[in-house]
Order: C-alpha cells, then sequence, then structure tokens
C-alpha cells in the first residue's frame, strides 16, 4: 500500500462543528491534496463532497471528521470527552507549512519549552528532560509516554506559580495526539490537551488544538488566546525545520534520551506503513547528514 | 565561484546570527561574542533546525528549538535536556570555510578555496537585496543613465571583472563603485556595495540612493517582463 493509500483510511478533522456556515454558504479546503467542500443543508445536516462524491463524516470532539475510505479504521476514543463536568474548547485552527507528522511530533516534545515557550511553559535553567518511559500499547496499538515531568513557569491558564507539571503522551492514529497534564487547579484530575492535524498534503497540515479542561475561571477567548499563542510559536519551529518532511531513516538526524517519544513515534509510523509526510531513505534527501548517535 | 561575497563584516556584529545562501546552500553565518565568524549548513543534526534562528551564547551557537550549543568548530558541547551529559564528538554541524576580506564576509562551499580578489582600501556602503533574477538586474545596470549618480554624467565605465565582481568608475568624479552580486534564488539576488576609501561621505550617501533607485528599475523592468 502506498503512503496516500494508507493515509486514507483514517478519520481527519476538516472544521470545527460550531463554525461551520449556515446553508446556503459552504466551506473548501483540502485534504490528502484533495479538495473537498463542507456543507450545512437546510435542515442542518452536514456532508462533505469530493468532486460529487460525499464522503462519511462523523462529529465528534467538537469538530466535523471525514475520511476518503467507504471503511475507515475507528476513531479514536477519547474517554475524558464524556466527562460533562469538564469544558471542552475547540481552539481553531492553525495553518502551518510542515509535515503533518512534524506537527506531531513536536506537540510530543518537551525539550523545546524553555526555548521556544519562554517563561510560559518553560524556563531556563530548568531545561533538564528527567527519565520517562515509552510504551508501544499492544492493544489499542497506540505510543504511550508516561512519567514525563518538567518545570513550567505558568503551565496554563489557571496556573500563576511554576509547577513541575507531569504528563501523558498518547498517540492514537498517525495524525493525533493527546497529552493529560496536572491540573493547576486540582490534584484530583488531569486537564487534556489534544492536536487534531488535518493533512493538506505531505507538506502542509491545517492543526486543530482541542482542550477538557477543569477551568472554571478563565473565558473562553483567554483559553483560546493561550493555546494560539503557543501553537504560533510552535509554527515559527515547524516551518523551519529541514527536510520539511519527517525522516524516518535513523541516520538523517540525533536523537538523545529525551528524544525517547519521537524515535518511538517514527518506529510506529515506520512499521504500521504511515509514510504520509514521511521521508524514508536519506536518498531521498541529499541534504541529511551521516552523522550517527544512539541514544545513550 | 570559489568565494562568494555573502554580507558586508559591519552588517553582522560580534553576537548576531545571520542566514546566507550560496548556490543551493542555505548557511548560517554568525559570528561569537570575541568576533570569531563561521560558516555552516544551516540544519541542526539534532531535529533539522535551521540554526539561522539560533541565538549566540557567548563563544557558541545556540540552536533555537532546543538550544543545543556548537562551539567554533561546529562541534556540539552543551545538550540542556541532559545538562550533565558530555555530548559525542560526534555531534557536529557540516562547516565551510569563511573569511573576511575588504570589508566583506566570502564564503566557499568548495573544498579549495583561494583568496577573494577585492581591494583592501575599499569602504563599505550597502548590501542590498533585488526581487528580479541576477540577469535582470545586471541588464538594468548596464542600460544604466549616470545623472542619477553625478548630475553631470562624467565619463563612468563600467568595467565586468568577473561574473559577480563589477566596478563602475568615474575618471573625472573620482569614484570607483565595487559591486558584488550574489544570486540567491531564480527570483532574488543580493548586491553589497563599496566605493574607494577617499569617497566623500555626501557622494556615499547618493551612490546608496542610487543603489535605492537601480532596485526600484529592475524590479519594475522585470515586472514588466514577465507580466
Ligand atoms: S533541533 Fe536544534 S537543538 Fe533540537
Ligand atoms: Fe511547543
Amino acid at each position: 500500500m502506498n503512503a496516500l493509500d494508507h493515509a486514507k483510511q483514517y478519520w481527519y478533522p476538516v472544521a470545527i462543528l460550531d463554525s461551520i456556515p449556515t446553508y446556503p454558504d459552504v466551506k473548501n479546503t483540502r485534504l490528502l491534496g484533495m479538495d473537498i467542500t463542507i456543507t450545512r443543508q437546510k435542515d442542518g445536516a452536514l456532508s462533505v463532497a469530493h468532486n460529487e462524491e460525499n464522503w462519511l463524516i462523523n462529529e465528534v470532539y467538537d469538530h466535523l471528521w471525514t475520511s476518503p475510505s467507504k471503511t475507515p479504521k475507528p476513531i479514536f476514543d477519547v474517554p475524558e470527552a464524556q466527562e460533562r463536568d469538564r469544558r471542552f474548547v475547540p481552539c481553531g485552527v492553525v495553518r502551518v507549512r510542515c509535515s503533518p507528522l512534524r506537527a506531531v511530533e513536536n506537540f510530543l516534545d518537551i525539550a523545546h519549552f524553555p526555548f521556544v515557550h519562554t517563561d510560559i511553559l518553560g524556563s531556563e535553567p530548568h531545561t533538564e528532560v528527567a527519565p520517562y518511559s515509552v510504551d508501544i500499547d499492544d492493544d489499542k496499538d497506540e505510543v504511550i509516554a508516561t512519567k514525563v515531568k518538567f518545570f513550567q513557569p505558568q503551565a496554563a491558564k489557571s496556573a500563576s506559580d511554576g509547577i513541575i507539571t507531569d504528563y501523558v503522551y498518547r498517540v492514537p492514529s498517525p495524525m493525533n495526539a493527546i497529552l493529560y497534564k496536572t491540573c493547576p487547579t486540582r490534584d484530583d484530575v488531569q486537564d487534556v490537551i489534544a492536536i487534531f492535524v488535518q493533512p493538506i498534503d505531505e507538506e502542509t497540515c491545517d492543526v486543530w488544538p482541542w482542550m477538557a479542561l477543569y477551568d472554571d475561571d478563565s473565558t473562553m477567548a483567554e483559553m483560546i488566546e493561550f493555546q494560539q499563542l503557543i501553537f504560533l510559536q510552535d509554527r515559527s519551529i515547524l516551518e523551519n525545520q529541514v527536510p520539511t518532511k519527517l525522516p524516518l531513516d535513523p541516520k538523517m538526524e540525533i536523537p538523545t534520551r529525551a528524544d525517547l517519544t519521537s524515535i518511538a513515534y517514527r518506529r510506529w509510523l515506520k512499521r504500521r506503513g504511515a509514510l504520509y509526510g514521511a521521508l524514508l531513505n536519506t536518498t531521498d534527501n541529499p541534504k541529511g547528514t551521516s552523522n550517527s548517535v544512539a541514544a545513550e | 565561484m570559489t568565494n562568494v561575497a555573502v554580507g558586508l563584516s559591519k552588517d553582522l556584529p560580534n553576537g548576531r546570527v545571520m542566514r546566507a545562501i550560496v548556490g543551493e546552500q542555505d548557511l548560517v553565518v554568525w559570528r561569537s561574542k570575541s568576533g570569531v565568524l563561521s560558516a555552516w549548513d544551516n540544519r541542526c543534526p539534532h531535529r533539522g533546525m535551521r540554526l539561522s534562528h539560533g541565538f549566540v551564547r557567548g563563544e557558541a551557537l545556540a540552536c533555537v528549538y532546543h538550544g543545543w550549543h556548537y562551539d567554533k568548530t561546529a562541534t556540539c558541547r552543551y545538550i540542556p535536556a541532559h545538562p550533565e551529559l558530555e555530548p559525542p564528538e560526534t555531534i557536529k554541524a557540516q562547516r565551510f570555510s569563511s573569511t573576511e576580506k575588504g570589508g566583506l564576509i566570502w564564503v566557499s562551499i568548495e573544498e579549495q578555496s583561494t583568496e577573494p580578489s577585492i581591494p583592501d582600501n575599499l569602504k563599505a556602503i550597502r548590501s542590498i537585496s533585488f526581487a528580479c533574477p541576477m540577469m535582470a538586474l545586471k541588464q538594468v545596470i548596464r542600460d544604466l543613465d549616470f545623472t542619477l549618480v553625478k548630475d553631470d554624467n562624467s565619463g563612468w565605465v563600467i568595467q565586468e571583472k568577473s561574473d559577480d565582481q563589477w566596478m563602475m568608475k568615474s575618471i573625472k568624479a573620482n569614484i570607483s563603485l565595487h559591486l558584488f552580486f550574489q544570486n540567491l534564488s531564480e527570483q532574488t539576488c543580493k548586491i553589497h556595495a563599496l566605493a574607494n576609501s577617499d569617497c566623500a561621505p555626501d557622494t556615499m550617501k547618493k551612490m546608496s540612493q542610487a543603489l535605492e533607485h537601480i532596485r526600484r528599475l529592475a524590479e519594475k523592468h522585470y515586472e514588466v517582463v514577465v507580466s
């Protein structure tokens, strides 16, 4: 199966449910290099079409999802979406000129917090990444990173002082990732932040951040603004990584122990043939260095 | 094109970083706090971030993504995620040779490089970017009406010393203008301009304005050609 055919088996977010235009206006967008049109019928029912052909749709996690496949893999589960006392915050969309896989990998990365999200998610000299664990959950076929800890000066909109934040990361499908982190206001629950990535093509994506939080104080606008700021900072990185696609050849980039999640994610992608937005061989990219250092 | 002029020395003070292009090669050019100049492949070996977005920490260049430090030999010396770790010597960015002569920064991406040929006694005017192909720009300069540099149009000549180095001379007015061309892409290029060291300040200013004028002419001319 080629990279595109593989990618076609999944569900992808294409809009926030609440902001789909009303009849007769439509929203046009792209998915996996194909033009699609989102329509809200007179009776309110939604549809997604590519070249006159209707695709399956799914309304979940505050977004409209679609798939080019007639028999897509089931959409991943976020059990916290059932917890009605959480606040669900779709944060809008950020267009990034990078591989959808690079966007996900960056979301799984904590070592950049002090440098990219300076004084918000991290700050010098608190740069150390303590050992953590990464596993592949064979039942769910997900990448899971646990016991991730990092010092954060302002972990969320509701945080006033620095705290050591605990994280768990899940990658339930190649272009979606979810993190669970210490809730600054309560110890018994965790905040949920996800990114749902819409692959426009192999080198462009729309990132839809989504949150399910326990935060009664901040306004919706404040929470969205906070998350948008974070993602705009990430974008300045993502649009300047070379090559644009995610290299899966271990010789092309040099990971360390802090990058265990990224290593597992890349291996997991390669093993399952999720190569849309990936570079398989160094020869695809003559600039690849031949340096190689095993993660110590 | 062994040595290519990529900028004016005075435009890269100590502790600063810039991006440069030579041929197909994307480069980071930076100067340490003490003034050591380096030119490397513009790519961090860790996760591919463009090093030209990085920042100088003393004698090291730090990548903006995860803060890895590279010393002047382009060897990684510090990984902030593992402060106690001494990074293996094999983690290196790719280096190119760089030098300074005549007020310009020169980079060679070829193994063998010859000394840049440039007179020593020059004064930098400015670097200026053009949104047009280098060929188009050169043609505009060849067709130039020189009254815009000196009102009296006093005997200007252009010597095309090489593909990327031209000299424009006015014998009467005792001005020599040295132009170093740098190709950036098919649609963009740069000129680094210098003048003879005894050139008067107001003439320098005029020449700087003349370059601006050339930029408008060349970009407009090119727009007309493509549309
Ligand atoms: S990409 Fe440069 S330090 Fe990580
Ligand atoms: Fe980030």
